[in-house]
């Protein structure tokens, strides 16, 4: 502690709290952006014209269009997903972080410079975000949309901000390193463990890559990752930042240090483990469910540990709930984080997640954390912030207030709407006649009938909306009445501060890691072992168990200096950390990876897409059709009624990426492929209410005219070869060959229904029915229509009537031969006669 | 049952082994909560509260 041995001399420092203003106003902008996207997105699911259409009434005629290709809900909710996140509660996220992590240890940033290029590298890939997304540019991952090249700047940009922290760690005047910290730790190491896993793909041209993980690896992988940017960007930097700012604003420390101990290792140890919890039900191995299902269950102790300890930091201090809108913005935040953290265990039950999934429950779910939890801490730092930074008390403190009454009803409206919703849609779509064997409602009445619910949904969007333009004014006004400052702070500066000096070998050569580990080693060997030496396992289990027992009771000082040292030495700890998370990622990914190849797949087998095909699938992936369809019927009576056979594990083994989906708007396409005709799918693309007339999916008439880059396809095909896809050898010239016979073929079959081809005002048609064909041949609208006609095709996989050569197992038997008679030792059985049997008296036999 | 184990549905048996091993983990951490000394703990939840005195120069606003 630095209070043991103040012998430095004391020096006044200034921290650099302009990086702070800039992030905090960069998260403000970005947040209006971001929310004002997510309420359009909203009112686009209630009313399609908002796809563009609208343009021609603000315009009064003006601008004629069936819909404009930036403004779709497929590319704008990717849009609004990456604004939140990355945007505005990184920005938030990295503003908080600076502001403390300078108090807490004492000193001023390590670089200045590092601190400048972290900012502007942020912003940079904010905005190449905010162009690319718009502009159908995606890997078609959720929040993992960001093409490759920005993906590179951020991680660049993550590892300066990583180098300028710890760096600062190292330089620090304070020995300890305060919770907060550690939680600050935990996501710079998680978040750049997950976004590079998440993130390995190979290229096909500069705006355009396929991830190496395909069909349920890339599953498995996406929402190990995006369970865990919820966790570990949305979730531990704001705890951090909750266990900094509560006690500032509360005025006294926090309720118990020791329980936020326990809060951060039990997170971070179990938080990791629950991403399966998104594919439940569905093709994904069972027993990754169960470890799914289990973890997040556990996480219940310590969400509610974190939330109860935050809440209690403002123990004798209630009344400031009354009158400073900081601690309102704190309080309801805290709360929102205890009730989503209680409501995802609960949609991790398989049996909830079965009527709770794809529907908006799910959207509600997280809206209650980023709106509730995010938003509101967000809220309450920078009203917190703005009086420090520019030296002036906030401008309005009612208006604060009135932004969190506004902000809470809008959440409320909101969450609850969307709970409805949920429910009243997964109970519609799970009914079934009394018989059992069919089905009671069609797809589009379960969304009709929450149309009231979803218009409720964006009206609470625009009440939060609102709240917050109202945080702009009050901060914006703060800041035009006062002037930036930096606050400067008399510090000891103490050379001989015994930090950072624990050695290695003394962190990790121990008897409590040496114990645990063997102790751990023993335990799940005993799981695996033939009978006999898995008793020895068991007992060298106990054994360790109980020395380690014995050897702590004995040496407890040494046990507890050791926990001291670690949380004294930032390298170490941050190492703990690291194996912590990666222990929980590699149990999981590891064996799915190695196990799910093709050779390995059993009943059905994914038929390779031909090259227009492939292309259609890149278009489907660029409009972000996922957003609103899934590809994967679950084993779910209901779903089976519904779409036909569940999907099977190897049925998208080859897609690159995985397209299963999170929600559903629209019905699911996994086995859309030859239900209709190619003329249905046209007229569809062109206006879905000419087939389905309630239908809110957005027109997409720019399919009509865009012509599909055929020359592109060897290049993509090259790269998913080189992925292990089977595509057959073709040179660059048969593929793009084949791509526009299939092309020829489709158009054919559309020109013999007599579809009718969209035409701008003043433009000729084709004069022939053949030049009819080659003019839609070469248009996106057909290669999607390939791709639909696809999905659901596969390979039946008979069972092997031989199997493999496998080395014969020996099997031990019970008695071991040592112990068994020889026939030299067997003693002579005397034989019995038919004539002696015979002879015995009938009595004595009886 | 550890033929089963062995030789078919050894992963079933993971979401167990991950439970020990999380389980083992927060017992040491409870236990490292639990010893850590009342001044070290008093100490350490003060760190950010050393600086209680950045709002006195804060200008009011006249609203």
């Amino acid at each position: 502690m630095s209070s043991d041995n103040p012998t430095g001399r004391k020096i006044t420092i200034e921290f650099d709290d302009k990086t702070t203003r800039w992030f905090m106003l960069a998260s403000i902008g970005w947040g209006v952006v971001a929310m004002l996207v997510g309420v359009i997105a909203a009112f686009q699911l209630n009313f399609w014209q908002m796809n563009g259409k609208f343009f021609e009434w603000i315009t009064f005629g003006y601008f004629q269009t069936e819909g404009i290709e930036f403004l779709t809900f497929g590319r704008l909710r990717p849009l609004h997903t990456n604004a939140a996140i990355f945007a505005f509660v990184g920005n938030m996220m990295f503003a908080g972080i600076y502001y403390s992590t300078q108090r807490l240890c004492k000193t001023r940033m390590f670089s200045d410079l590092l601190s400048k290029i972290h900012f502007w590298g942020w912003q940079l890939i904010i905005v190449g975000a905010a162009i690319t997304l718009p502009a159908g540019l995606t890997r078609g991952k959720e929040y993992a949309e960001l093409i490759w090249p920005i993906n590179l700047a951020v991680v660049v940009i993550w590892v300066v901000f990583a180098a300028n922290f710890f760096l600062t760690l190292k330089i620090r005047r304070e020995k300890s390193l305060y919770v907060a910290l550690w939680f600050y730790i935990a996501t710079i190491i998680t978040v750049a463990m997950l976004y590079i896993v998440n993130h390995l793909q190979i290229p096909t041209s500069l705006t355009h890559s396929y991830p190496v993980f395909a069909g349920v690896q890339d599953a498995l992988v996406q929402w190990w990752y995006g369970h865990n940017a919820v966790a570990f960007f949305l979730t531990t930097p704001i705890l951090g930042i909750m266990y900094y700012y509560l006690p500032k604003a509360a005025g006294r420390p926090v309720y118990s240090y020791r329980l936020s101990i326990v809060h951060f290792w039990s997170l971070v140890f179990i938080y990791i483990w629950a991403g399966p919890h998104h594919l439940l039900n569905t093709a994904l191995p069972k027993w990754l469910q169960v470890l799914g299902m289990f973890f997040s269950l556990m996480l219940w102790a310590p969400s509610w540990g974190g939330m109860l300890n935050g809440l209690l930091t403002l123990r004798g201090a209630w009344d400031k709930l009354r009158t400073d809108p900081v601690i309102k913005f704190f309080v309801a935040g805290v709360t929102f984080y205890g009730m989503s953290t209680f409501e995802g265990p609960l949609l991790s039950i398989r049996s909830v997640n079965s009527l709770a999934h794809y529907t908006d429950w799910i959207v509600g779910h997280v809206h209650s954390g980023t709106l509730g939890w995010n938003g509101f801490m967000a809220a309450g730092m920078f009203y917190w912030l703005a009086p420090r930074l520019w030296g002036r008390e906030l401008w309005s403190k009612n208006l604060a207030n009135f932004h969190f009454w506004i902000g809470l009803v809008g959440i409320l409206l909101y969450v609850a709407s969307m709970w409805f919703a949920g429910v009243i849609q997964g109970l519609m779509l799970n009914e079934t006649d009394p018989s059992g064997t069919r089905l009671v409602n069609e797809f589009v009445q379960t969304v009709d009938k929450i149309n009231g619910l979803m218009l409720i949904r964006a009206i609470g969007g625009t009440f939060y909306l609102a709240g917050f333009i109202l945080l702009v004014i009050n901060i914006w006004k703060t800041v035009k009445s006062g002037i930036p400052v930096n606050e400067t702070r008399e510090v000891f500066d103490d050379p001989e501060m015994k930090k950072d000096k624990m050695t290695w070998s003394a962190a990790f050569r121990n008897d409590p890691i040496a114990f645990t580990f063997w102790g751990l080693f023993f335990g799940i060997i005993w799981f695996f072992l033939p009978p006999g030496a898995s008793h020895m396992a068991l007992l060298c289990t106990l054994a360790f168990a109980a020395l380690a027992v014995y050897r702590f009771k004995k040496d407890k000082m040494d046990w507890a200096k050791w926990y001291d040292d670690l949380s004294e030495n930032y390298l170490p700890f941050s190492v703990l950390v690291l194996i912590a998370v990666a222990i929980g990622g590699g149990i999981q990914i590891i064996p799915t990876i190695t196990v799910n190849r093709a050779v390995n797949v059993e009943d059905r087998l994914q038929k390779v897409y031909t090259p227009l095909e492939l292309a259609g699938r890149d278009i489907y992936v660029s409009e972000g059709c996922y957003n609103c369809h899934s590809q994967m019927i679950r084993t779910l009576v209901p779903d089976v009624l519904r779409y036909g056979d569940y999907s099977r594990l190897g049925e998208s083994i080859y897609d690159h990426p995985f397209q299963w989906g999170s929600k559903r708007t629209g019905p699911d396409l996994a086995r859309e492929g030859g239900k209709r005709g190619n003329s249905w799918h046209y007229l569809h693309m062109l206006n879905p209410r000419s087939v389905s007339p309630q239908s809110r999916m957005p027109n997409y008439p720019w399919l009509f005219e865009k012509k599909t880059d055929f020359k592109a396809l060897p290049g993509k095909i090259a790269v998913q070869q080189r992925m292990g896809v089977p595509f057959p050898i073709m040179t660059p010239e048969e593929i793009e060959q084949h791509a526009r016979e299939q092309a020829l073929e489709i158009a054919q079959s559309l020109v013999d229904e007599q579809v009718k081809i969209p035409l701008k005002e003043g433009q000729e048609g084709p004069a022939t029915a053949s030049a009819a064909r080659d003019h839609l041949a070469g248009k996106e609208v057909v290669a999607l229509i390939a791709y639909l006609q696809k999905l659901g095709q596969f390979e039946e996989i008979a069972p092997k009537e031989t199997p493999d050569p496998v080395k014969p197992r020996v099997i031990k038997p019970a008695i071991p031969d040592e112990n068994r008679m020889t026939p030299e030792n067997v003693p002579e059985i005397p034989s019995v006669t038919e004539s002696e049997e015979s002879d015995a008296p009938v009595a004595q036999a009886n | 049952m550890f033929r089963r184990v062995i030789l078919e549905d050894w992963h079933m048996w993971v979401p167990y082994i991950c439970f020990a091993l999380t389980f083992a983990a927060f017992i040491l951490i409870v236990l490292w909560a639990v010893f850590l000394k009342k001044s070290r703990v008093d100490y350490e939840s003060r760190l950010p509260l050393e600086d209680d005195t950045d709002l006195k120069d804060i200008t009011t606003n006249q609203n």
